[in-house]
C-alpha cells in the first residue's frame, strides 16, 4: 500500500511537472507573456535616453524660441539658460522681447520661481506651467525622467525619415505627469528622441515634438533644435533653439534669487 | 407752545435767511443720506454677486495629499462633508455642490480661457435666475450632457456660433492634461469682475467637468451652503467647522489665508508640493464663507462712509458756525423786540425758547429736505440700468445701482443735526435771554 501510494504520488507530481510544463510553454508562446518579456527590454531605451541626456555637469546656452499663435501674433524670446542638472536646477532670465527683457524662471530646491523685474518680486509658480506663454512646458526643460514616470504599454520598429527607430507609446505609471501617454520615436543607436506625440487622458493628441539636432556635450546629448507643435490650436507652434553651449561650470550664485536681481539692477 | 408760534412767525418773516441755513443742512444732509444709501445698497449688491458667482455664501472645500506628496483639490469623502450640514439645523436655505477648472476653450484656431465651473442645476434652481441668457436658455443646458455656457464675447472672440462643438482643454486635479468636447448651448451677458483681463465664467454640467477633471461623478471640489439669514453666516461658519473637527482633520480659520486666489487654485500650473513633516491622510477641509471674499469690499465701503461722515462733520461745523452768527445777528436787530417782550413779562427762558425753537425749525426742515431730495435722486438714479456688462456691473443689482438706508440711521443723523443746531443756537440763545428789559428798550 505504501509503495503504490508513492507511485501514486510520483505519478501525481509527474502529471504537475507536466501540466506545468504545458503551461509554461502557452504562456512563452501568448502575446501577453511575449509583450511583458518586451516590454522589460523596451523599459532599457527608457533609461538609455534619460541617460544619454542626463547632465551630470553644468550647461549654459543661448535659447531662441520663436513662436506662431495666431491669436497672440508671432513672437521671439531669446533667453539665457543655466541648468545644473545634478541637483536639478535651472535659471532663465529673457533677453528678447523688450517686453519681457529681465523676466526669470529660476528653479530651484524649493519650488520654480517667475521673476517680474516690473514689481520686483518673485511668485511661485508650477512645473507644470507652459514656458512664457508658448507650446513648450517648464517641464520640457528639466532632466528626462521617462523611466521613472512612464511604462512601454507597446513597441514597434519603423523609420522616421532616414532614421531606423524603435516607437514606443508610454503610459504615465503615476497620475500626475502632465501627459498620461505619449508615443515617442527613438533612434537605434544612441537612444535619442527624434519625435514625441503627447496625449491627454482622454488620449486625444494634445503637441507633437520634433527633436532634430542634438548636440554633444562631454557624454550626453542635447536637442540644439526642437520643434513643438499645438495639435488642437491651429497653426500653433514653437520652435526651440540652442546656440553657444557650453558645459563649464556654472559658479553656485549663479542659482539664487539674488542673482536673478542683481542682474535686473 | 406760545414760544413755538413765535418762533414759526419769525422763520417765516425772514425766509431768505431761514433758506439758506436750511439750506445748507439740507445740502450736507442730501450728501451724506446719498453716500449712505449708496454703500448699504453696494454691500448687498456685491454680496449677491459674489455668492451667485460662488455658488452659496458658505463654502467647504477639501484636498488630500496624493502618493507623490502633491495637494489635491477634491472632497471624495462627501458623507463627512454633507454630515456637517446637520450642524445648522434649520438655517440652511439650500447648498449645492461645484468643480471648478481653469480651461481653455478652442475653436480652429482661436483659444480663449476661462473659469469653467461644474454645476448641478437641479441643485441651484436660484442660480437659474440669476444668468442672464444672451442666446440659448437654462432648459437646453440642462438638455445637453456636453453642454456649456459661456459669456457673450466669447462667441465673437472664438468665431463660433450657440450650438458650435467646440474643444476644452484643462488639467485634472492631479496636473495631467486632458481634453474633451464640447456643445455651446447658450451665450450671457457677461459680468466683467472690477477690471480687464479678469477672469470670465463659463458653464458646464458638473459631471462632464468632473470627467475632465479625473473625478468621479458623485465628488465634488466645494459644497456651497446659502443660508436664510445672511446675519448668521460667520457663528454658522464656526459651527460646520467645528462639525467637520469631530471626524475630520480641518484647516483652522486663523490659519487661513483670504485674499486673491492662488496660481493653484485658480487652476494655473500644477500642484502645490506638500512638505513630508505636514502631510496629512484623507481629506482636510477648509471653511470659508462671503465675508472672507468680501473683506476688500467692506474695507471699501468702510472708507466711504468714514470720508462720507468726514464730509458730513465738516458741513456740520460749517453749519453751526453760520447759526451761531446768524443768530447773533437776529440778536441785535431784534434788541428792542426782546426788550418789549420782556417789558410785557415774557420770561428769560420763553425769549430762549424762541430762539431754540427757531433754529430747530429751520434745522429739522433743511433735514426732511434733504432726505427728500436724495430718496428722489436715489430713485432717479435706480431707474437707470447700466447694463450687467459695465466694468463696474459687480457693484450693481441686475444692472441696476442699489440704494439701501436704514430708518434708524436717517433718524440719528436728523437727530444729530437738531441737537448740533440747537448747540449753535443756544449760545446767541441764552445772550438774547439775558439781555435787561431796559437796556433793550433803549434800542426802540
Amino acid at each position: 500500500m505504501k509503495t503504490q501510494a508513492i507511485t501514486l504520488g510520483r505519478h501525481k507530481t509527474m502529471k504537475t511537472y507536466f501540466f506545468a510544463l504545458c503551461l509554461s510553454i502557452l504562456a512563452v508562446l501568448s502575446p501577453n507573456f511575449a509583450v511583458a518579456q518586451a516590454s522589460e527590454n523596451y523599459e532599457e531605451i527608457l533609461v538609455n535616453i534619460d541617460k544619454n541626456t542626463l547632465f551630470t555637469g553644468d550647461l549654459s546656452a543661448t535659447a531662441t524660441l520663436e513662436q506662431r499663435d495666431p491669436n497672440e501674433g508671432d513672437d521671439v524670446s531669446r533667453v539665457q539658460m543655466f541648468r545644473r542638472d545634478s541637483n536639478n536646477t535651472f535659471l532663465m532670465l529673457f533677453e528678447k522681447p523688450e517686453t519681457k527683457l529681465g523676466q526669470g524662471y529660476l528653479n530651484i530646491d524649493d519650488g520654480l520661481w517667475f521673476y517680474d523685474p516690473e514689481s520686483r518680486q518673485f511668485s511661485y509658480t508650477s512645473i507644470s506651467e507652459s514656458f512664457g506663454g508658448t507650446d513648450a512646458r517648464n517641464s520640457d526643460f528639466e532632466a528626462s525622467s521617462l523611466a521613472l514616470d512612464y511604462d512601454v504599454a507597446s513597441a514597434t520598429e519603423g523609420t522616421l525619415g532616414k532614421f531606423e527607430v524603435w516607437i514606443l507609446e508610454l503610459e504615465a505609471s503615476n497620475s500626475e505627469v502632465t501627459y498620461p501617454y505619449r508615443k515617442l520615436w527613438v533612434t537605434k543607436e544612441p537612444n535619442l528622441i527624434l519625435k514625441s506625440e503627447d496625449y491627454s487622458l482622454t488620449k486625444r493628441l494634445l503637441r507633437t515634438s520634433y527633436f532634430p539636432n542634438y548636440a554633444k556635450a562631454g557624454e550626453s546629448f542635447i536637442a540644439s533644435e526642437s520643434l513643438f507643435v499645438d495639435a488642437l490650436v491651429e497653426n500653433k507652434s514653437t520652435k526651440f533653439s540652442l546656440e553657444n553651449i557650453s558645459t563649464a561650470t556654472i559658479p553656485d550664485n549663479v542659482f539664487t534669487k539674488a542673482y536673478v536681481e542683481r542682474v535686473n539692477r | 407752545m406760545q414760544s413755538f408760534r413765535i418762533a414759526y412767525r419769525n422763520v417765516l418773516r425772514q425766509v431768505k435767511r431761514a433758506l439758506l441755513l436750511g439750506g445748507a443742512i439740507a445740502f450736507g444732509f442730501f450728501i451724506f443720506t446719498l453716500l449712505n444709501g449708496f454703500t448699504g445698497g453696494l454691500l448687498d449688491s456685491v454680496s449677491k454677486n459674489f455668492a451667485d458667482l460662488s455658488g452659496g455664501h458658505i463654502y467647504i472645500s477639501g484636498t488630500e495629499v496624493s502618493n507623490l506628496g502633491s495637494e489635491i483639490s477634491v472632497i471624495r469623502d462627501t458623507q463627512t462633508a454633507e454630515s456637517a450640514l446637520a450642524a445648522l439645523v434649520d438655517q440652511v436655505l439650500s447648498y449645492n455642490t461645484r468643480s471648478s477648472a481653469r480651461a481653455s476653450l478652442i475653436a480652429g484656431s482661436k483659444q480663449e480661457t476661462l473659469q469653467l465651473e461644474g454645476v448641478n442645476l437641479s441643485q441651484e434652481t436660484d442660480f437659474i435666475d440669476s444668468l442672464h441668457f444672451s442666446q440659448g436658455s437654462a432648459e437646453e443646458f440642462l438638455k445637453n450632457p456636453i453642454g456649456i455656457l459661456v459669456p457673450e464675447k466669447f462667441l465673437a472672440k472664438l468665431g463660433i456660433e450657440v450650438g458650435e462643438s467646440i474643444v476644452v482643454k484643462t488639467t485634472t486635479i492631479n496636473g495631467q492634461q486632458n481634453v474633451g468636447d464640447v456643445i455651446v448651448v447658450g451665450s450671457l451677458k457677461s459680468q466683467d469682475l472690477f477690471a480687464p483681463g479678469a477672469s470670465a465664467f463659463g458653464y458646464a454640467h458638473i459631471e462632464y467637468l468632473n470627467k475632465l477633471l479625473d473625478m468621479s461623478s458623485s465628488q465634488y471640489q466645494t459644497l456651497n451652503i446659502y443660508l436664510k439669514d445672511l446675519a448668521t453666516i460667520d457663528l454658522a461658519t464656526t459651527e460646520v467647522l467645528g462639525a467637520l473637527a469631530q471626524s475630520a482633520t480641518v484647516k483652522p480659520r486663523e490659519e487661513q489665508t483670504f485674499g486673491p486666489p492662488s496660481p493653484a487654485q485658480l487652476g494655473f500650473g500644477g500642484l502645490s508640493s506638500v512638505a513630508e513633516n505636514e502631510r496629512w491622510k484623507g481629506t482636510k477641509f477648509e471653511v470659508t464663507n462671503l465675508n472672507d471674499n468680501l473683506q476688500g469690499i467692506d474695507a471699501l465701503v468702510g472708507v466711504i462712509n468714514y470720508t462720507g461722515l468726514v464730509i458730513f462733520l465738516i458741513i456740520i461745523v460749517i453749519i453751526m458756525v453760520g447759526i451761531m452768527n446768524s443768530y447773533r445777528m437776529v440778536m441785535l436787530e431784534r434788541t428792542a423786540e426782546i426788550g418789549t417782550m420782556r417789558a410785557m413779562g415774557v420770561q428769560k427762558a420763553g425769549i430762549r425758547n424762541i430762539f431754540i425753537w427757531e433754529a430747530l425749525i429751520v434745522s429739522f426742515s433743511g433735514t426732511l429736505l434733504g432726505l427728500g431730495l436724495a430718496l428722489i435722486t436715489m430713485a432717479g438714479i435706480s431707474l437707470f440700468n447700466f447694463g450687467i456688462d459695465s466694468s463696474f456691473s459687480l457693484f450693481l443689482n441686475q444692472g441696476q445701482m442699489q440704494f439701501k438706508l436704514s430708518f434708524l440711521r436717517i433718524m440719528g443723523n436728523i437727530l444729530l443735526i437738531c441737537v448740533m443746531s440747537l448747540a449753535a443756537a443756544y449760545v446767541p440763545a441764552r445772550a438774547a435771554a439775558r439781555l435787561q428789559p431796559a437796556e433793550a428798550l433803549r434800542a426802540v
